[in-house]
């Protein structure tokens, strides 16, 4: 019993202390809220960052610095804005951000929501367009590295989608294969569907 | 065997080929045929049939025993496993594609993905080769094959995910032997399933996760 | 930044020509063959262009420019679309103090940076005499002339902490002259109410809009840079737009409220002579004014002895007050800027004391569009600036010098009271119009087209009037309008040259086309046809337009 409660005492210390703590006075998190928004909810072309995954993020700054995700304005942007951005720096970054809240874009059209919907969970089986739900959640809430989709923006799934079919990015398997499948309606109907997913 | 299997394949192919809507590949791009079908079920499944872990954790096919697929994409399809995802994929299938893709995964072998706690291998391994008597369940070896490859209806467990595998062992009931028909051999594993403690579905899980 | 300088230099220029008089300016005017001097000019820009170009070989990609863009690892196209416009990015870059980081740090490329101006001026028609500086001193001939108008070094980036500035200090050789350009310190931090974003800052700078991070305002308006030497004859401005850019100090702050809702208070003080004189900033002097001191100190000191002749030009009294408010909604690859300022200056003219103080109220309506993407940039701009200037203190000024002109009054030195000033009216109103459109292809070649237009009420004592007193205009008008266009390369804003990554280019050619000025086409001051050195002609207003060609370098 006592050891059991030792047991349980020790896991609940560990837990705590393994909490990232960074505070947001050490963190430089006005070089991201430059172009993410004030809140990081996504400003102009730059997407929200806040509430999304971690680990995602964590992948994503790494990406950016070994140059693995090439589309444009990764290059332009990204590219310079992590080339000099310690690992350790992007955790910190990826834990701040994936625990601040997130708003729904919804910016897409609303008419397409329901065929964006049916793609998004069933995909079109007969086209073998892969359903999105399998890996990104019924609520687009993503998984581990995979990425929070709900509430993103119209704008910037269509572009991400759109890339992936012109050979962009090639190293975010699945995504080039599951693009490649999609026509321009099916792009649409899902962007608008996934900016007003909560 | 192999040859045997290849003629199917080929055979599938051209009808695949023959029978696919061409209308509808020109409006979204990619190939039509089997290929392409090949290829939608490696999106998901992983790009040797390994298995992926998303949201859902999609089950390793490569190395799967040929009768045990098709059994499951006919259970699909009739809505004896209820899966509403496999559903849409399954009943666009043909039954010459069908029986192609089975052949197909089958002859994969990547290693297994792994990605599972490490603590309980050794019970797993226990309780896979010699069952737990005290819980009336039955060595998984007896059915599954020593080294989990399984044998033809019955599943290869080898390399499977892990969170697949506990998943399945957990709501076996649930999701399985709704129908009872004859060719459906999950009801079998109900009361297995039943029985066993989810520290165990653990242990087993762990174990197959690794496993070559 | 140059555009404060040419307007300062323009302002000097027109008081100088007004002094065209003196036949000392003639005796220095040079007179060579115009065809084969116009040619070598043209031959040693080229070749310094050349030179300049080798040196710096093939282009790397990605890698920074001047300080900015060293602290923050980004290159130019990130926050200009053609340097010096700003996309949203560098507006948000400004807004946060400069203090954005994410590149190298302060130990391995300190804050600074370098900028040279190399141009080339050529009016349709000579200038009547050569341009001189405020002292009257010619700096360059009557056309066609290649100077290196400008260079500055600029500190550039975060202080400490949330502390940063943009300061500039600029050599013009024309003239010989080093004086603080454009600058803005600030302190920011931000806070988040609930739903509300607030981004504050605190501001000192030294001139009205200096701080503003649209281009719509004076400071960074189009055209971002313009001949300090030419043409002799431009429309007068309004008072935000002329006259206050480094020669005040504005004290304000601004909050930014979600990323779309801008809005400042600000006042702006007056600089002593002395503080003046430190920053390099010179006092044109009211002729009148210099005269007189002179003659009084011909009386008074013994040959030779130095004297200093006092500043007199205007200053600002007490506070004058600034407000912006600004509302900018942005929508994928679009923004829209809809706004409004207003700056009230209380002004001693001639910094002559004992008859009060003008007031002026300056309230301007801006507007811009911008469409971004990593390949093409527009750009449209309007601005409308509304003057109501309450001249009471000049048009006093006024009255008295004629009232001792009629009495013969004289102080105690035997000379004529100092008045300087004068109007015809109490009131005059100013209205300055500016709309340009430009498009950015690849943040290489840029293309700009703009449009200006002055009106004002009539008074032909500041203007001038044919047949009552000589000035400017015939009919005692400011009005005037043109057209700029601008066509320019800049070859490394995605990515500077191997030798120097962070090296950006300018190379521009710029036309202005004067469709009337001071309310004529020909003949517009009513003086008539005369003989300007090497043709009889009346001053018209294309003979003022120019072609200036300038290589902007930065590192």
């Amino acid at each position: 019993m006592k050891r059991k409660r030792a047991a349980l005492t020790l896991l609940a210390v560990a837990a705590l202390a393994e909490a990232p703590a960074l505070a947001q006075e050490q963190l430089p998190v006005r070089n991201c809220a430059w172009c993410h928004g004030p809140s990081a909810q996504g400003s102009g072309a730059a997407p929200r960052i806040a509430g999304q995954r971690a680990s995602y993020i964590e992948k994503e700054l790494l990406e950016f610095r070994e140059h693995a995700r090439d589309n444009p304005a990764s290059k332009q942007y990204m590219w310079g804005a992590t080339a000099r951005l310690s690992p350790q720096a992007a955790h910190d970054f990826a834990q701040y951000y994936s625990a601040l809240p997130a708003q729904p874009a919804e910016d897409g059209d609303g008419s397409l929501v329901e065929s964006g919907k049916l793609i998004y969970e069933q995909g079109v089986p007969d086209a073998n367009v892969v359903s999105c739900i399998v890996c990104h959640g019924p609520r687009g809430e993503g998984f581990d590295a995979i990425p929070r989709l709900g509430g993103m923006s119209y704008a910037y799934i269509k572009g991400r989608l759109e890339q992936w079919t012109k050979g962009y990015d090639a190293s975010a398997h699945p995504m080039p294969i599951v693009s490649s499948k999609l026509s321009a309606a099916d792009i649409e109907a899902l962007a608008s569907y996934v900016s007003f997913l909560k | 065997m192999k040859v045997v299997g290849l003629g199917l394949a080929l055979q599938a192919a051209v009808l695949a080929l023959a029978t696919t809507t061409a209308g509808l590949a020109e409006e979204r791009g990619g190939r039509p045929g089997f290929e392409a079908k090949v290829e939608y079920c490696k999106t998901c499944h992983g790009l040797s049939g390994e298995g992926y872990r998303g949201y859902y954790a999609m089950p390793r096919l490569a190395g799967q025993q040929p009768k045990y697929i098709e059994n499951q994409l006919r259970a699909f399809i009739e809505r004896r496993r209820v899966n509403p995802v496999m559903f849409n994929v399954a009943h666009v299938l043909t039954p010459t594609t069908l029986a192609a893709l089975t052949t197909h995964f089958h002859e994969l072998n990547p290693p297994p993905l792994g990605a599972a706690p490490r603590e309980n291998i050794g019970l797993g391994r226990t309780i896979f080769e010699q069952g737990l008597p005290e819980s009336n369940v039955a060595a998984c070896s007896a059915c599954h094959g020593p080294d989990a490859k399984g044998h033809e209806e019955i599943p290869r467990l080898a390399g499977q995910l892990y969170p697949y595998t506990v998943k399945s062992l957990t709501y076996w009931s649930k999701e399985r032997g709704q129908g009872g028909q004859r060719d459906d051999t999950s009801a079998i594993m109900v009361v297995t399933t039943h029985n066993l403690t989810p520290a165990q579905i653990s242990a087993i899980a762990s174990y197959l996760a690794y496993l070559r | 930044m140059t555009v404060d300088a040419s307007r300062m230099a323009g302002s000097s220029i027109v008081v100088a020509s007004q002094a065209v008089t003196s036949s000392a300016d003639k005796a220095l005017e040079v007179s060579t063959d115009r065809g084969s001097r116009s040619l070598e000019t043209l031959c040693r820009l080229i070749v310094g262009l050349a030179a300049a170009l080798a040196l710096f070989g093939l282009s790397t990609p990605a890698k920074a420019v001047p300080s900015f863009a060293r602290q923050t690892g980004q290159p130019c196209a990130t926050c200009h679309t053609a340097f010096p416009e700003l996309t949203p990015l560098g507006r948000r870059f400004k807004l946060n103090g400069y203090t954005i980081t994410g590149g190298m740090e302060p130990t391995e490329a300190p804050p600074i940076a370098a900028m040279v101006v190399p141009t080339f001026t050529k009016t349709k028609v000579r200038q009547d005499s050569p341009p001189t500086n405020p002292d009257g001193y010619p700096i360059a001939h009557v056309n066609d002339n290649f100077i290196m108008q400008q260079a500055s070094l600029f500190y550039g980036g975060k202080i400490y902490g949330n502390v940063g500035a943009l300061a500039q200090g600029t050599y013009d050789k024309a003239s010989q002259h080093t004086y603080l350009d454009n600058t803005d310190i600030r302190y920011t931090d931000t806070y988040t109410f609930d739903r509300l974003d607030v981004l504050y800052g605190l501001d000192v700078n030294n001139g009205p809009t200096v701080q503003d991070v649209w281009n719509t305002t004076p400071a960074w308006g189009f055209p971002y840079v313009a001949s300090t030497i030419a043409p002799a004859f431009s429309p007068p401005l309004t008072q935000v737009e002329n006259g206050w850019g480094g020669r005040s100090v504005g004290t304000g702050a601004y909050v930014f409220l979600n990323d779309m809702l801008y809005l400042e208070a600000a006042a702006y003080q007056n600089l002593s002579k002395g503080e003046l004189n430190a920053l390099g900033q010179t006092c044109p002097n009211n002729s009148d004014y210099v005269q007189n001191v002179a003659a009084w100190a011909a009386l008074y000191y013994p040959p030779n002895q130095p004297y200093s002749s006092a500043c007199a030009s205007s200053s600002l009294t007490g506070a004058s007050p600034y407000w912006r408010v600004a509302f900018e909604p942005r929508w994928g690859e679009h923004s829209l800027m809809l706004g409004a300022f207003g700056f009230y200056p209380q002004v001693l003219p001639g910094r002559v004391m004992g008859y009060g103080v003008d007031h002026y109220r300056d309230i301007g309506w801006d507007a811009q569009y911008q469409w971004i993407n990593d390949e093409h940039a527009v750009t449209l701009q309007v601005t409308r600036i509304s003057e109501m200037q309450n001249l009471q203190a000049t048009y006093a000024q006024g009255i008295a010098a004629q009232a001792i002109s009629a009495l013969g009054v004289v102080n105690v030195f035997g000379v004529p009271p100092v008045t300087g000033n004068a109007s015809s009216n109490p009131v005059d109103y100013l209205k300055s119009f500016k709309a340009s459109a430009g498009y950015v292809w690849n943040r290489t070649i840029s293309g700009t087209i703009a449009y200006f237009q002055i009106n004002g009420s009539p008074d032909y004592t500041l203007y001038g009037n044919a047949l009552i007193s000589p000035g400017n205009s015939a009919v005692g008008l400011p009005n005037g309008k043109g057209l700029i266009f601008d066509a320019a390369y800049m070859p490394f804003s995605k990515g500077g040259p191997e030798l120097w990554p962070w090296a950006n280019a300018k190379l521009g050619l710029s036309y202005t086309h004067y469709l009337s000025l001071y309310g004529g086409t020909a003949n517009f001051d009513g003086a008539g046809t005369y003989f300007n050195g090497s043709s009889w002609r009346s001053h018209t207003a294309t003979d003022n337009n120019t072609l200036f060609l300038y290589s902007w370098v930065a590192f």
